[in-house]
């Protein structure tokens, strides 16, 4: 029987070497994550991902059971990130539209646009156009789309209130849709 | 060849990394709650000293408010003590900001039930003429309090 994440993190405390029960469940989840909000570099995407877990075995004590462990792991890789593109004073502008996959099925009902840009839209096209837009809502539009997380965890991952996350998203989701109008319209 | 975890164990071994102690996010949490709470108690202090003394101006005759009203307010609005106010007011902001759930609200929202709760607060004191009791006992205890207090005395509204 596997273990739950709340009784990984409790044997974890125990034990040490039940740390990699953690790390082998979110290993890729969260590599993937940390590769879409602009880490191209799989090294670096890699060294990311391992502050991440030496951070999340340092603050065991500190996970708080109400919210699920991946959230709570998200968090932190997301922080990670922001730490390490701060450093660099650089955040990539330039995806990896391989990455964009997922959101380029997904797009004619999220964003209400089937019609208008049916034709010629590809997934470099939505790598593109995500890459275009402010961090803020590049961020979301990740969390929601690719990693399929609620309101409420992608408020608790990213430290802001459940409706700045609507606010955003619906913008993110508006100034996507007009990204890829333009691109369109300017295409043929 | 390693596994990634087993790479993550090895760091944490070579690094010498321990969980970290429960009381010591106990504690961290109680830091800014403290900040919080501790911001409120002097921004409700001071709320009730301004209160006090913009309002019981003593002196202050009726015609002298009639006759140039925007230089009275100017020269009777404790600024000092609404400066002190609204630094308390940010503070305590930031202190609720840093608790576990502080993220959950707009700071907006949060900004404005930290001013009305010390508003609320300052206004009960000032039931018991607490904002009195403290503007009279630096009054008499300190001696920067009546220049700070003073400080616009003579201020001349140019209109």
């Amino acid at each position: 029987m596997s273990l739950t994440d709340q009784q990984a993190v409790e044997a974890t405390l125990r034990d040490r070497h039940a740390f990699s029960i953690l790390v082998e469940r979110y290993q890729a989840p969260l590599l993937r994550y940390i590769q879409r909000l602009g880490t191209l570099d799989a090294d670096v995407a890699k060294d990311i991902l391992q502050e991440t877990f030496i951070k999340v075995y340092l603050n065991l004590n500190d996970y708080n059971p109400t919210h699920p462990f991946s959230s709570w792991a998200y968090r932190i890789a997301h922080n990670e990130t922001m730490i390490h593109f701060r450093r660099q004073k650089h955040r990539p502008v330039v995806l990896d539209p391989e990455q964009y996959t997922t959101l380029f099925e997904s797009i004619p009902d999220e964003l209400d646009i089937e019609k208008e840009i049916d034709v010629g839209r590809t997934s470099v096209d939505v790598g593109q156009a995500i890459a275009k837009l402010k961090p803020v809502y590049r961020d979301i539009l990740v969390l929601r789309f690719f990693e399929n997380k609620s309101y409420d965890e992608i408020s608790y991952i990213l430290e802001i209130p459940n409706g700045t996350v609507a606010t955003n998203l619906a913008r993110g989701k508006k100034a996507l849709a007009l990204e890829l109008k333009n691109k369109y319209i300017t295409d043929i | 060849m390693d596994t990634f975890s087993e790479q993550v164990e090895k760091e944490i071994v070579a690094r010498g990394v321990t969980p970290l102690p429960r009381w010591h996010f106990l504690v961290r949490r109680s830091v800014f709650w403290t900040l919080a709470v501790f911001s409120i108690i002097v921004g409700t202090i001071a709320f009730s000293a301004a209160d006090y003394v913009f309002f019981d101006n003593e002196g202050m005759s009726a015609a002298t408010i009639l006759e140039s009203p925007i230089e009275v307010i100017v020269q009777t609005v404790p600024f000092v003590w609404l400066i002190v106010f609204g630094l308390f007011v940010a503070s305590a902001y930031l202190g609720l900001r840093k608790t576990r759930s502080g993220y959950k609200y707009r700071a907006l929202l949060a900004v404005s039930g930290v001013i009305v709760v010390t508003i609320a607060l300052g206004m009960l004191l000032n039931l018991f003429d607490f904002g009195q009791t403290v503007h009279y006992y630096l009054l008499h205890h300190t001696t920067f309090y009546n220049a700070l207090i003073h400080s616009s005395d003579d201020v001349q509204v140019p209109f």
